[in-house]
């Protein structure tokens, strides 16, 4: 005992202070973006000990040690830093690791990997409860709805006829840049923030032809903004062929979002939405 | 007189018998993947059992539940691809044939694609866990199956034609396999992607009996054919005019390798350039009588992989680097090391 200094008492005290309100399950990592997200917002992250590469919001995650990509995860690595539970998207594998974990003795628990605003309520349920949290699980699940229900998106009301015509464009590496057809997240929340999604008829992320961009004449085009960085700017979006000839280009209408934040389907959602719409608005106001 | 250095170096190594060298490496390789990972284990109190109190139930489960059997698959793993490389070479009389060649690689990647593309999370319980095994390993077979039938039905059946039709199937699960690409979505290119830079972490002992069974018979299957190999090498008539059935010959090798590598595919996913580049090592230092290079491409090519693997493990743990960049990391400069330096010695 007398080796323990007053500083480390301090830090001792400290974080017990943070424990406060709930115990840890013990040592715990984090595999899924999403997952690490409800983690931090639960604010449980005193209990994480790593995490995988596709935690990256908030940015403290990467205080953290990453136990490699979601799908290629090492059983070994898991299981050197000692952990006493393992949260894990059901995207997480490959899928031998689980009996691998198993054995042992580290206990895992699975969490939907469905990109749905229903999904996003499941998940927190999900995370809550792994930590016995239940209670403030409710909590966090009842504030997303309340924030969700203040954009007033709900699934299939909000496309009206005069509704903008939206284009989405993945345009991440090289290659031809690619647009959302139908059960795309792009589209999901595209509609949900009450435009047209330009392309319907193929489902997925297609390549995308001149001709086609041209015929579906959308009036807005919504980019990530690590694509747009990619292509050169908003004058690099312009500049692909096809759409000078559309509303959109013609108007230099592009909106661009950040990745994660548009497509994840995670509790930052509701406020993304928002502001999608606000700018949807905006841009039909300017006509 | 300016010996190269690999010459100074290769000299005694030559003088000694080789089997000794190959499996000394091969239980060196082995000591140092068991000795290292990301987890550092407690190995006295591990080994002798004696825990003082402690209980040590994760550290056990990782070194004989995840480390010894992805050991003991890398050797598997590893040999197999050397020594099926070596009987492919032998039987081409080319050193640029690989297993690639029979259609092997290209056709369990196409099956993996399609298993991935429409079967991933389909299935459940033993059918996902070793649904992609299967999958590759029946791939893999039947494309080398077709390969040969193709060659032995309606061309003459020489090693040309064999390289030339083999290069057609390539070609064909290569289109198809980009018609997946075109249709799959993101996380499934991404899982795609990954399996073809190989990787052992699928390792458990299910996969390993499972491999064993495939390889160790399609092993000694492949060694009666040593002689054979090294007569082929003279020509496919004076093959025959010594008393073998060439064509006999050509279809048991081929089947045979068919099984090793399509075994280690399904596996370990695809593990490049030790299939092609091991054997010539052998070759290089001990000399191309099959008898010997056989098993030799066996012991290096297990502990090539092996080796590869532990870096693999550990270098940027606790996460992992594919096993396939780090084995032609490793072994292409070595290699490229003792071809100068042969040359060198050669010349003067």
């Amino acid at each position: 005992m007398r080796q323990l200094s007053f500083p480390s008492l301090l830090i001792g005290l400290l974080t017990m202070a943070g424990q406060a309100f709930a115990d840890c399950p013990g040592r715990v990592v984090s595999i899924g973006g999403d997952i690490t997200e409800i983690v931090y917002a639960l604010e449980q992250e005193h209990c994480l000990v790593a995490t995988d590469t596709t935690s990256v919001y908030p940015a403290k995650t990467d205080e953290l040690p990453k136990v490699g990509y979601l799908r290629a995860l090492s059983v070994e690595g898991i299981a050197s830093l000692k952990p006493d539970l393992v949260i894990a998207s059901d995207n997480a594998g490959p899928a031998t690791i689980w009996p691998q974990l198993q054995t042992a003795g580290i206990p895992v628990v699975r969490v939907t990997a469905q990109t749905s605003l229903s999904a996003v309520e499941q998940k927190i349920e999900q995370v809550a409860a792994a930590f016995g949290i239940s209670q403030r699980g409710e909590q966090l699940a009842n504030s997303f709805r309340k924030r969700l229900q203040s954009t007033d998106a709900v699934p299939g009301r909000n496309t009206m006829p005069d509704s903008p015509q939206v284009l989405f464009i993945l345009g991440h590496g090289g290659g031809t840049p690619m647009v959302a057809g139908e059960d795309t997240s792009a589209a999901t929340i595209i509609q949900l923030a009450g435009g047209r999604n330009a392309f319907s008829g193929f489902s997925g992320y297609k390549p995308m032809t001149a001709e086609a961009v041209v015929q579906a004449n959308p009036d807005i085009i919504v980019v990530t903004s690590q694509g747009q960085k990619q292509l050169g700017g908003v004058t690099g979006v312009l500049n692909l062929p096809g759409i000078k000839l559309t509303e959109a280009g013609k108007n230099r209408r592009v909106l661009d979002y950040d990745a994660l934040l548009l497509l994840g389907f995670g509790l930052r959602t509701p406020s993304v939405l928002a502001q999608i719409k606000a700018d949807f608005q905006e841009s039909a106001e300017g006509e | 007189m300016n010996n190269g250095s690999g010459a100074l170096f290769f000299a005694p190594l030559k003088k000694m018998p080789a089997q000794g060298v190959a499996v000394t490496l091969l239980l060196l390789a082995a000591v140092l993947a068991l000795f290292n990972g990301s987890m550092s284990l407690p190995f006295q109190a591990l080994l002798s059992g004696s825990s003082d109190g402690q209980s040590f139930a994760i550290e056990q489960a990782v070194l004989w539940h995840i480390r010894l059997p992805r050991v003991v698959l890398a050797i598997l793993v590893g040999g197999s691809l050397a020594y099926a490389g070596a009987a492919i070479q032998g039987l081409f009389r080319n050193p640029l044939a690989e297993p690639g060649l029979i259609g092997v690689a290209s056709g369990s990647a196409l099956a993996v694609g399609l298993y991935i593309v429409f079967l991933d999370g389909v299935l459940s319980g033993y059918w996902a866990l070793y649904g992609l095994n299967l999958f590759a390993f029946a791939g893999g077979c039947i494309a080398s199956f077709l390969v040969l039938k193709v060659v032995r039905h309606w061309a003459a059946g020489s090693v040309t034609v064999l390289l030339l039709v083999g290069l057609a199937f390539n070609a064909i699960t290569m289109s198809g396999n980009g018609l997946l690409t075109f249709i799959s979505d993101d996380q499934q290119l991404r899982t795609m992607t990954f399996w073809t830079m190989g990787s052992l972490g699928r390792s458990e002992w299910g996969s390993v009996v499972a491999s064993a069974t495939l390889m160790i018979p399609a092993l000694f299957w492949l060694r009666r054919y040593g002689v054979a190999l090294n007569l082929m090498q003279l020509g496919e008539r004076e093959t025959e005019y010594s008393g073998f059935d060439v064509r006999r010959i050509q279809r048991n090798v081929i089947v045979a390798s068919a099984v090793l590598v399509g075994a280690a595919v399904a596996a370990a996913g695809i593990i490049g350039f030790v299939g092609l580049i091991v054997p010539h090592l052998v070759r290089l230092v001990w000399g191309a009588n099959h008898r010997t290079l056989l098993p030799l491409s066996f012991l290096l090519g297990g502990a090539l992989l092996v080796f590869a693997d532990t870096g693999a493990r550990t270098l940027i743990s606790p996460a992992e680097l594919p096993v396939g960049v780090v084995t032609s990391l490793l072994g292409g400069p070595f290699f490229l090391w003792l071809l100068i330096s042969q040359f060198r010695k050669n010349r003067l």
